[in-house]
C-alpha cells in the first residue's frame, strides 16, 4: 500500500490532507514531528508543513532528507524564490507555497505516487522473472542438458562472456538465455531479443544500430538502436545464422570494441551488454559454406552451449510431462488427469521432432480436450508445419517400431475412430490393434 | 485565486478522477461541459478529463478540437508530462479519424522526445501504439522492432498489462508472417502474465488468437476448444466484443472442417456483436470471412455484398494492409475472376475498433 506522510506542527491547511491523499491513491499518516514515524513503514511520499516557520525549518528538512528518504515536499506560505531554493538546498524534491500552488501540488504528490508504485511494480516483476527463469525450472537429469545448464550457471560469473546457444526448435534456447540474464548481474537491466530471420536486410541495420534524424528518407526522428536499448543487460540475436554477411562484419565489430554508432551519425557510443546468440543451424558447416563469417562464430563461441534434442533425453520425458501436466492443469483450473499405460510408453518412444515445445502441447492439447485418463491416441503427434522435414515417426528404427507409430498417429489423425485409421493405413483392425497394443520394452524401446 | 476557489479546482479534480476511474464517460462529459473553454484551457489537467471524455462517447471531433487548443497551452506553459499525454491523445484520436499518417507522425515525435527525456511510460506506450500502425499499415517487420521496444520498456516499469499486449500482439503479427513457433511462444508468454495479474478478459484474447494459430497449424479440434474456452470467459465477464471475436475465430474452424452452415451461423453472431458494439474492424474481418465462405458455397450475391461491406470500411479506416491482404486472398481463390467491386475512395473515420490494443491513457 502506497503511504502519504505529512508532518506538520500546526493544522494549517489540514483540510487538504485526506484530500491529496485520496487522489493519489495513498493511505494518509498525519504526525507532529518526524521521531514520531515508524522507520520500519515504507512511504511513497512526505510533505513538510512549516507555514508561518519557513526560516526556522531549514535543518527539519535537512534532517528528514539525511535519513535517505526521497520524495519529499515542503509546504510554506510565503512565495519566494530565496526560501525555495534554500528548502531544495536542504534536499527537499520540491516547495510549494500555498494557496498560490495547491493544484501543482495536488500533481506533485499523485505523480510521486506512481512513480513510487511504478518502482514497486518493476521490483515485483524482476523478483518474478527471477523466479520464473530459475535454472532448477530447467528441468532433467539427462548428461546433456545437466552439462548445458552447469555451463550456462558458469557464465554468471562472467557476465561479459559471448555465449552461443545452440539445438534444434523447441528446445529450450529463449529460456536458457532468459536464465542466464535474470539470474546474473545484468538481470535489473534489459533483455532484448532480436530474432535475425524476422527482419528483413533493409531493415536490421537501422534496428541494430539506430538512426539519426535525416539520415535516410523515412528517418523522421532519431532512434537509438537495440543495442543501445540494451545497454547493461543483454542482448539475445536469436538466429543468429539468418544474418546477412555485411552485417556480420558489423556486429564482430560491435563484440570487438563495445561500440556502436547510428546511421548517420559521427559519434560512436560505447555500450556494455552481454551478446547471447543462439542458432538451430550448424554454424561450422555454414562458415565452410562461405555463408557465415569465421571471425564472428569464433567471437561468438566463447561460451557454446549445446541443448539437445528431445528424442535424446528420453530420461526426462516423463519427468518434463510431470511438470508440464502440474501447470497447465493449474493454469486451467482443472485436476491433473491419469496418464494411460500405453500414454506413457508413448510419450517415451516418440522421437518428439518439435522438441520440448512439442511435448507441451501434446500436454496442453490432452488438458484443453479433457482427456482422462489420457490415452496414446490424446496427444496431437502432427509434424510442426515449420520445420521443414519434421516426422512424427522414430528413424533410424526397426520397422516394426516405424508401423507402430504410424499407426498411432493415424488414430490421433483420426480422432480415435480406430475402423478409420485401420482403413486409412490399408490394414485389418485387428493388425490395428496388434501394432497398437506393443507393449513397450518388447521391441527394445 | 483565493484558497475558496482552490479547493473549488481540487474538489472538480476529485470528482473527475473518479468519474474516470469508474469509467463513467457520459458522467464526466456532462459535469465538465458546465466548465467554460477559457477555464479548461487555464487548467489543463482538468481539461484533459474532457477530451477523454469525448473520446470515448464518439465525440472524436470535439475532442481533437480541444486537445490541439490544450497542447498549446500546456507548451506555453512548459507542462512537459501534460504535453506528452496530450500528444498520445491526438495520435490516437487522428488514428481513431483514420489519419493514420499524421497519428504515427505524433507518436513518432512523442517517442523521441520522451526517449531523450527517459520517460519509459511514454516510450512504452508510443512503441506500443507505432507497432500497430504499422502492423495495420501492412508492415509486419517494423510491427515487430516495435513491439521489442515495448516489452524491454513495459519490463522495466513492470507493467504486466503492457506485457500481456506486446506480447499478444507480436503473436498476432508473427501469426500473420506465418512464423508460427514465435507466434505460439508470444501468446504463452501473454497467458503467463495475464494469468498473473487476473486478466480474464486478456486471457481470452490470447485463447482467441492461439485458437486462430491451431487453426493455421491444422489442429481444428484444439482451436475449437481454445475458441470456446474464450467464448465461455466472455459470456461469463459479460464481453460481447470479446465475443464476437471468439465466433469469428469458430467460425473460421467450422469453415476449416467443411461444416458451411456452422461457420456462417458462427459469422452471423460475430456480425451482431460487432455492430453491436460499434467494432467497425471486427465487421469487417468478419464480412471478409463471409465472402470467403459465400463464394465457396456458391452464393454469388451474398459474397459480393459481403466483399463490398469490408473493404468499404477497411479503406474507411485506412487500413491499407488490410485491403491488401484480402485483395490477395481473393485473387488465391479464384485468379482467373476478381469480383468485380468498386472500391470507394474515401477515407473517412476509423473506428475505435483497435482501442483495446493501443496505449492511451
Amino acid at each position: 500500500m502506497v503511504r502519504l506522510v505529512v508532518i506538520s506542527a500546526s493544522d494549517a491547511f489540514e483540510e487538504i490532507w485526506p484530500v491529496l491523499a485520496h487522489d493519489a491513491g495513498a493511505e494518509l499518516t498525519v504526525v507532529r514531528e518526524v521521531s514520531l514515524l515508524d522507520p520500519q513503514e515504507t512511504h511513497c511520499a512526505w510533505i513538510l508543513s512549516v507555514a508561518g516557520e519557513e526560516d526556522r525549518s531549514i535543518p527539519a528538512v535537512h534532517d528528514l532528507a539525511r535519513t535517505g528518504r526521497s520524495g519529499i515536499a515542503v509546504i510554506g506560505a510565503v512565495d519566494s524564490a530565496r526560501v525555495a531554493t534554500a528548502m531544495l538546498k536542504a534536499g527537499a524534491d520540491d516547495y510549494f507555497a500555498l494557496p498560490e500552488d495547491l493544484i501543482q501540488l495536488r500533481n506533485w504528490v499523485v505523480d510521486t505516487a506512481e512513480a513510487y508504485r511504478r518502482r514497486q511494480d518493476s521490483e515485483s516483476l524482476a523478483a518474478e522473472h527471477r523466479g520464473q527463469y530459475d535454472f532448477s525450472r530447467i528441468v532433467g537429469k539427462s548428461p546433456g542438458i545437466l552439462a548445458a545448464i552447469d555451463t550456462a550457471a558458469h557464465v554468471i560469473a562472467s557476465p561479459g562472456a559471448t555465449v552461443l546457444i545452440s539445438g534444434e526448435t523447441g528446445t529450450g534456447k529463449e529460456l536458457v538465455a532468459q536464465a542466464i540474464h535474470y539470474n546474473g548481474p545484468r538481470a535489473a537491466g534489459p533483455f532484448v531479443e532480436i530474432n535475425c530471420a524476422a527482419l528483413p536486410r533493409t531493415l536490421l541495420e537501422g534496428e541494430l544500430f539506430g538512426y539519426e534524424r535525416g539520415a535516410f528518407t523515412d528517418a523522421r526522428i532519431a532512434k537509438p538502436g537495440l543495442l543501445e536499448v540494451a545497454n547493461r543487460g543483454t542482448v539475445f540475436l536469436d538466429e543468429v545464422g539468418e544474418l546477412p554477411l555485411e552485417m556480420q562484419a558489423k556486429l564482430l565489430k560491435v563484440i570487438e570494441d563495445r561500440k556502436v554508432r547510428r546511421l548517420g551519425s559521427v559519434k560512436e557510443q560505447s555500450i556494455d551488454v552481454q551478446i547471447i546468440a543462439a542458432t538451430n543451424l550448424s554454424l561450422e558447416d555454414a562458415v565452410g559454406q562461405g555463408r557465415f563469417r569465421a571471425d564472428l562464430y569464433y567471437r561468438l563461441s566463447v561460451v557454446p552451449i549445446r541443448l539437445p534434442p528431445l528424442r535424446e533425453r528420453h530420461e526426462d520425458v516423463l519427468l518434463l510431462t510431470r511438470m508440464f501436466f502440474e501447470q497447465v492443469c493449474r493454469d486451467h483450473r482443472v485436476p491433473i488427469p491419469k496418464l494411460s499405460h500405453d500414454a506413457e510408453w508413448f510419450l517415451r518412444s516418440h522421437s518428439w521432432p518439435g522438441n520440448v515445445r512439442e511435448l507441451r502441447n501434446a500436454i496442453e492439447r490432452a488438458v484443453i480436450m479433457r482427456r482422462d485418463p489420457v490415452s496414446a491416441a490424446d496427444f496431437s503427434v502432427d509434424p510442426p508445419v515449420q520445420n521443414g522435414i519434421a516426422s512424427p515417426f522414430p528413424f533410424p528404427a526397426s520397422m516394426r517400431t516405424i508401423m507402430r507409430s504410424a499407426a498411432r498417429s493415424m488414430v490421433t489423425h483420426c480422432a480415435g475412430n480406430k475402423s478409420a485409421a485401420a482403413g486409412r493405413l490399408g490394414i485389418s483392425r485387428k493388425q490395428l490393434y496388434a501394432l497398437l497394443s506393443d507393449p513397450p520394452g518388447e521391441l527394445g524401446d | 485565486m483565493s484558497l475558496q476557489s482552490k479547493y473549488q479546482i481540487l474538489d472538480l479534480l476529485r470528482s473527475v478522477s473518479d468519474l474516470k476511474q469508474a469509467g463513467d464517460y457520459l458522467g464526466l462529459s456532462s459535469l465538465l461541459s458546465e466548465v467554460s473553454e477559457e477555464e479548461l484551457l487555464r487548467k489543463p489537467e482538468i481539461g484533459i478529463y474532457l477530451v477523454i471524455a469525448w473520446k470515448n462517447i464518439g465525440r472524436s471531433k470535439s475532442a481533437l478540437t480541444l486537445v490541439e487548443k490544450l497542447s498549446r497551452s500546456c507548451t506555453r506553459a512548459g507542462n512537459e508530462s501534460l504535453v506528452w499525454r496530450l500528444l498520445n491523445l491526438e495520435a490516437s484520436l487522428r488514428f481513431y479519424l483514420g489519419q493514420i499518417d499524421e497519428a504515427g507522425h505524433l507518436w513518432e515525435r512523442l517517442l523521441s522526445e520522451a526517449a531523450a527525456a527517459h520517460n519509459s511510460l511514454q516510450v512504452a506506450w508510443a512503441v506500443t501504439n507505432l507497432g500497430i500502425v504499422s502492423d495495420v499499415r501492412g508492415r509486419h517487420a517494423d510491427a515487430i522492432t516495435y513491439y521489442s521496444r515495448a516489452i524491454v520498456a513495459y519490463t522495466g516499469l513492470g507493467d504486466c498489462l503492457g506485457l500481456v499486449r506486446a506480447h499478444n500482439n507480436m503473436g498476432i503479427t508473427y501469426r500473420q508472417l506465418g512464423v508460427f513457433d514465435k507466434a505460439e511462444a508470444h501468446f504463452l508468454r501473454a497467458l503467463v502474465y495475464a494469468r498473473d495479474i487476473g486478466a480474464e478478459r486478456e486471457i481470452g484474447l490470447c485463447e482467441v488468437e492461439r485458437s486462430l494459430l491451431h487453426c493455421e497449424l491444422g489442429d481444428l479440434p484444439l482451436a475449437e476448444a481454445n475458441a470456446r474456452n474464450a467464448l465461455a470467459r466472455f459470456e461469463t465477464l459479460g464481453d460481447p466484443s470479446g465475443e464476437g471475436e471468439a465466433y469469428r475465430a469458430l467460425g473460421i474452424i467450422a469453415e476449416r472442417m467443411g461444416n458451411r452452415p456452422s461457420a456462417i451461423e458462427h459469422y452471423d453472431k460475430a456480425l451482431d456483436r460487432a455492430r453491436q458494439m460499434g467494432r467497425k474492424l471486427l465487421e469487417a474481418e468478419v464480412l471478409e470471412e463471409l465472402y470467403f465462405v459465400h463464394r465457396q458455397g456458391g452464393g454469388h450475391e451474398a459474397a459480393v455484398v459481403s466483399v463490398e461491406g469490408a473493404l468499404r470500411l477497411y479503406l474507411e479506416m485506412g487500413a491499407t494492409g488490410r485491403v491488401d491482404r484480402l485483395v490477395r486472398r481473393m485473387t488465391g481463390v479464384s485468379p482467373a475472376d476478381p469480383p468485380d467491386v468498386p472500391l470507394p475512395d474515401s477515407r473517412a473515420a476509423l473506428h475505435r475498433e483497435l482501442q483495446h490494443r493501443l496505449a492511451v491513457p
